[in-house]
């Protein structure tokens, strides 16, 4: 049988414009599921996220948890330079689950990114 | 065909009986004899998340609702934790399994590496006698969900007669003995 603990599901995330700057203005890349009527407790970890830096600037990325200010960063901000994409693999990201939605936000506005993620339950 | 409980066999869980097979299920102190009339697989399901434990901190004994059966029905589960925690594990509830004369061994999420059978985590349930979970958060942050999972077969059974039960004993007619509750042992 050769189970293995933490093997999920590969899903992605929607494109996701990150139209506002600031850690105020957080909006979720990839949501929790969480219907009533599904069996168990899901969570999930960062496997990759891809992007487009078109700021103006370069600009850090935070990933984490929270909305309208209540955000807490998950893993340190990610550095992305202006005008270019940026791809950050699991040998880039540390082995965070999550528990909740996940959210990010740029310091400077212009980002767009994607996350692919490894679905646990 | 040779089925007997926690069986590795070749890479996989079997199950313990077939339909029209014998089995005594040891129920604290208690022995039913029954015959299967049916039985069908369980996939891996998460059955239970106790939730939230605070850092260093044993939870609440709970019982886990979801394995729970009709009458004239158990079950052989195998199981491993989901989140980082020792488990103990309870079947009734006030029963200890896997108790030494020292200490209560502990189940944890290494099992699916040292035995990714699981083989050595099956147990057997009688109807809604059903096990509880006690998980021990060893580590030095708190964890926001602490989840299992089990597979198994169940199987219907009806009661066994007499004249069967005779033969079983004396030793001229097969059976499977199964034990479906914990054994607190005796000093000596």
């Amino acid at each position: 049988m050769d189970t293995e603990l933490k093997k999920g599901v590969r899903l992605q995330g929607p494109v996701t414009v990150l139209v506002a700057a600031g850690a105020a203005n957080a909006v979720p890349i990839f949501q929790q599921s969480a219907y009533a009527n599904q069996i168990g407790t899901k969570t999930f970890r960062i496997k990759r996220i891809k992007g487009l830096n078109a700021a103006g600037a370069n600009t850090l990325l935070h990933i984490g948890t929270g909305v309208g200010g209540a955000f807490v960063d998950a893993i340190p901000p990610l550095l992305t330079m202006n005008g270019l994409n940026f791809d950050f693999v699991e040998d880039d990201l540390p082995e965070v689950e999550w528990s909740a939605d996940m959210t990010a936000y740029p310091v400077v506005l212009g980002v767009t990114c994607q996350v692919e993620v490894e679905e646990v339950s | 065909m040779e089925l007997y409980p926690c069986k590795s066999s070749l890479g996989g869980m079997e199950p313990v009986a077939l339909v029209n097979h014998n089995v005594c299920i040891n129920y604290i102190s208690t022995k039913m004899y029954r015959k299967v009339i049916f039985f069908e697989p369980i996939p891996p399901f998460q059955f239970l998340d106790i939730g939230a434990i605070a850092a260093q901190t044993i939870s609440a004994r709970t019982i886990a609702t979801n394995l729970q059966l009709y009458d004239d029905e158990f079950a052989q589960w195998r199981w491993y934790p989901l989140d980082n925690v020792q488990v103990r594990l309870w079947l009734p509830q006030t029963n200890g399994k896997v108790g030494l004369l020292n200490v209560q061994v502990t189940y944890d999420t290494q099992i699916v590496t040292r035995d990714p059978d699981l083989h050595l985590t099956e147990f057997f349930e009688w109807e809604n006698k059903a096990p509880a979970f006690e998980a021990i958060n060893f580590m030095d942050y708190g964890i926001t969900q602490c989840r299992f999972v089990a597979m198994g077969y169940r199987y219907i059974t009806k009661e066994l007669p007499k004249i069967t039960i005779d033969k079983i004993e004396s030793g001229s007619e097969a059976c499977v003995y199964l034990s479906a509750s914990g054994h607190a042992g005796t000093a000596g």
